[in-house]
């Protein structure tokens, strides 16, 4: 173990992993609550095109990768505020055609698709220096208004016509929130990977959200998730000789199948405790005169199954046991 | 009890559409300080765009809307206006009944700043005042339809505003909730508050409403104090002599 944490590309490994176990989460409680999960995904796959470009011109991929997914999701975010882009189609033609750009380029300079692996799925050795500034710098960017601002998305994501009336910039948070979103995908590539990274965003929220009651619980818990699933998954790729994308994606998710037993569990234990009241007997007629015989399935009366309880039919009367006496049905 | 000052709500020849059909059709309408004010009709006459354009959620076409003197374009004291919504408009699961009602708080309150004493406070009077002291910290989702009808009033209350507006505030609750709402809001108005309320009904509020705004199809069909209504919704049969009969006429079937 440490061993692991001496060697240097280890340590930035596990320090730009710490920040995305941090920040992916942040931003996915808003991705998650605004229904834009597969926003997420969609700009993972228009970072690629700016990777493509940066292998094409020979440049360093990170900031290339940034400024195309924030320009995207400020596209995306326009086209849908001003209701051009139908729901699923224009998103599909934008996010594939983001992915298909990245390969072409890819091949233009000479790599291959398969010199985009590493982007896709993460790669430990890949996080140098000057990436890991830039994670943390950006990291710390996007967390201070995902913080600062968790009151304002909360009202927007819960109620966005309330939010309208509590006089809050209703598209102007939108626009910040998919800027941020797009921030954290492309930061993603060195450690979960562009294809991948929408699940950290998503599954410690979804697992969050199965163990939390209340807001602030929700946030708090999918951050401690994230970052169990991103350093434990840095680890776990070390170990495995795995892309650590993988490591991570399935560490989360196993974190989201423990969350229904322990949301269960949790649940049980909030609940208020309720009395439940004795039921009111029902008003009744009892017979008038005392019955000395006891009925049974095998007297050989008529049984007639009436709600719970059996009656039998006796001497022209329907009735059936009730404490010492006999109800009249 | 209609005042001399400035009305809380003017709406003048407002026209709304959705997607090409108009909704609402050269209304006009107004809201008087400190008075509650029922916004009636049948499904479908408009009454919950109407209250949506008067907040700015709804775009209209035509004509103009004021609020407290000012057009609703330019109109930015927020905190002064509280918009209870029909229950079940809230998308979150995870969160608590401090929580959704903090976020009523939000127009007195600066982004990137916590929420100060006095914040806090007002989040606390207005749980209070609804009567949901005990349930404050459970999950909002947990509550029943009259508990949430409540917090979302809270909500609403946060943020101390002169002007309430409610989309029917009793639809889908009891009798005996009803009237806990009723209550509430008479409190509200007993603090000197504006109340513009959306009813289908009159319901457990008859006595206490002011003034009536009746709409049918997109149009109004008749403004004024209740007691005209009242009395036509009671017995269709007796028009008043000079009064409008074929307008109030309607007013049975629609509210009725």
């Amino acid at each position: 173990m440490i061993d692991i944490l001496m060697l240097p590309f280890m340590q930035r490994a596990l320090l730009a992993a710490f920040a995305m176990g941090l920040i992916a989460p942040a931003i996915g409680t808003f991705i998650v609550q605004r229904r834009l999960a597969l926003l997420g995904d969609g700009l993972g796959h228009v970072a690629i095109a700016g990777v493509g470009l940066a292998l094409a011109t020979g440049s360093a991929p990170l900031p290339l990768a940034i400024i195309v997914s924030v320009v995207g999701a400020v596209g995306v975010e326009l086209l849908r505020q001003y209701g051009k882009a139908s729901g699923d189609v224009g998103l599909a033609i934008l996010f594939y055609g983001g992915l298909a750009l990245g390969v072409l380029l890819a091949g233009v300079a000479g790599q291959g698709a398969g010199g985009l692996s590493q982007y896709l799925f993460g790669s430990l050795l890949t996080v140098t220096p000057s990436d890991l500034w830039i994670i943390l710098g950006l990291g710390f960017l996007v967390l201070v208004p995902a913080i600062g601002l968790a009151p304002q998305i909360f009202a927007l994501a819960a109620d966005e016509d309330h939010a309208r009336t509590l006089g809050l910039p209703v598209r102007l948070y939108s626009i910040l929130l998919v800027v941020l979103a797009a921030i954290t995908v492309a930061l993603s590539m060195r450690t979960v990977g562009l294809l991948l990274v929408s699940a950290l965003m998503v599954v410690p929220v979804a697992a969050a959200n199965n163990m939390a009651r209340s807001y602030r619980g929700a946030i708090g818990m999918s951050l401690v998730l994230g970052v169990l699933a991103s350093v434990g998954g840095v680890l776990g790729s070390y170990w495995l000789n795995a892309a650590p994308g993988a490591t991570i994606v399935i560490m989360a998710i196993a974190f989201f199948a423990l969350s229904w037993p322990v949301g269960t569990l949790l649940a049980r234990r909030r609940a208020p405790v309720r009395e439940i009241a004795e039921p009111e007997e029902l008003p009744h007629t009892t017979t008038p005169v005392p019955h000395p015989h006891v009925h049974s399935d095998t007297c050989g009366h008529v049984m007639v199954h009436h709600d719970d309880h059996v009656d039998f039919i006796h001497d022209g009367h329907r009735h059936a046991a009730h404490l010492d006496h006999y109800d009249e049905h | 009890m209609s005042t001399a000052s400035t009305p809380a709500v003017v709406v003048s020849h407002l026209g709304v559409s959705l997607g090409g059909l108009p909704v609402l059709r050269d209304v006009s309408c107004r809201v008087e300080t400190g008075d509650v004010t029922a916004l009636l009709g049948g499904n479908g006459a408009g009454k919950s765009t109407l209250l949506k354009a008067i907040l700015g959620i709804r775009p209209h076409e035509g004509g103009d809307i004021d609020l407290f003197g000012r057009p609703l374009r330019s109109f930015r004291e927020w905190h002064r206006i509280g918009y209870v919504p029909q229950r079940g408009s809230l998308q979150l699961r995870q969160a608590t009944v401090t929580e959704v009602v903090s976020s009523g708080r939000l127009a007195r309150r600066r982004p990137f700043f916590p929420p100060s004493q006095a914040d806090r406070l007002a989040v606390g009077h207005a749980i209070e005042a609804v009567g949901l002291a005990d349930r404050r910290r459970d999950a909002f989702a947990d509550l029943s339809g009259g508990q949430q009808q409540r917090a979302l009033i809270a909500r609403a209350l946060a943020g101390d505003p002169d002007l309430l507006l409610l989309d029917e505030p009793f639809a889908g609750v009891d009798l005996a909730t009803q009237e806990r709402v009723a209550e509430v809001l008479r409190d509200l108005h007993g603090e000197g508050r504006t109340l513009l309320i959306v009813l289908h009904e009159l319901g457990p509020l008859a006595a206490d409403i002011d003034s009536g705004i009746v709409l049918r199809n997109g149009r109004v069909i008749s403004t004024g104090p209740l007691e005209a209504h009242q009395h036509h919704r009671d017995g269709h049969e007796t028009v008043e002599p000079g009064g409008p009969p074929p307008l109030v006429a309607g007013v049975g079937e629609d509210v009725g």
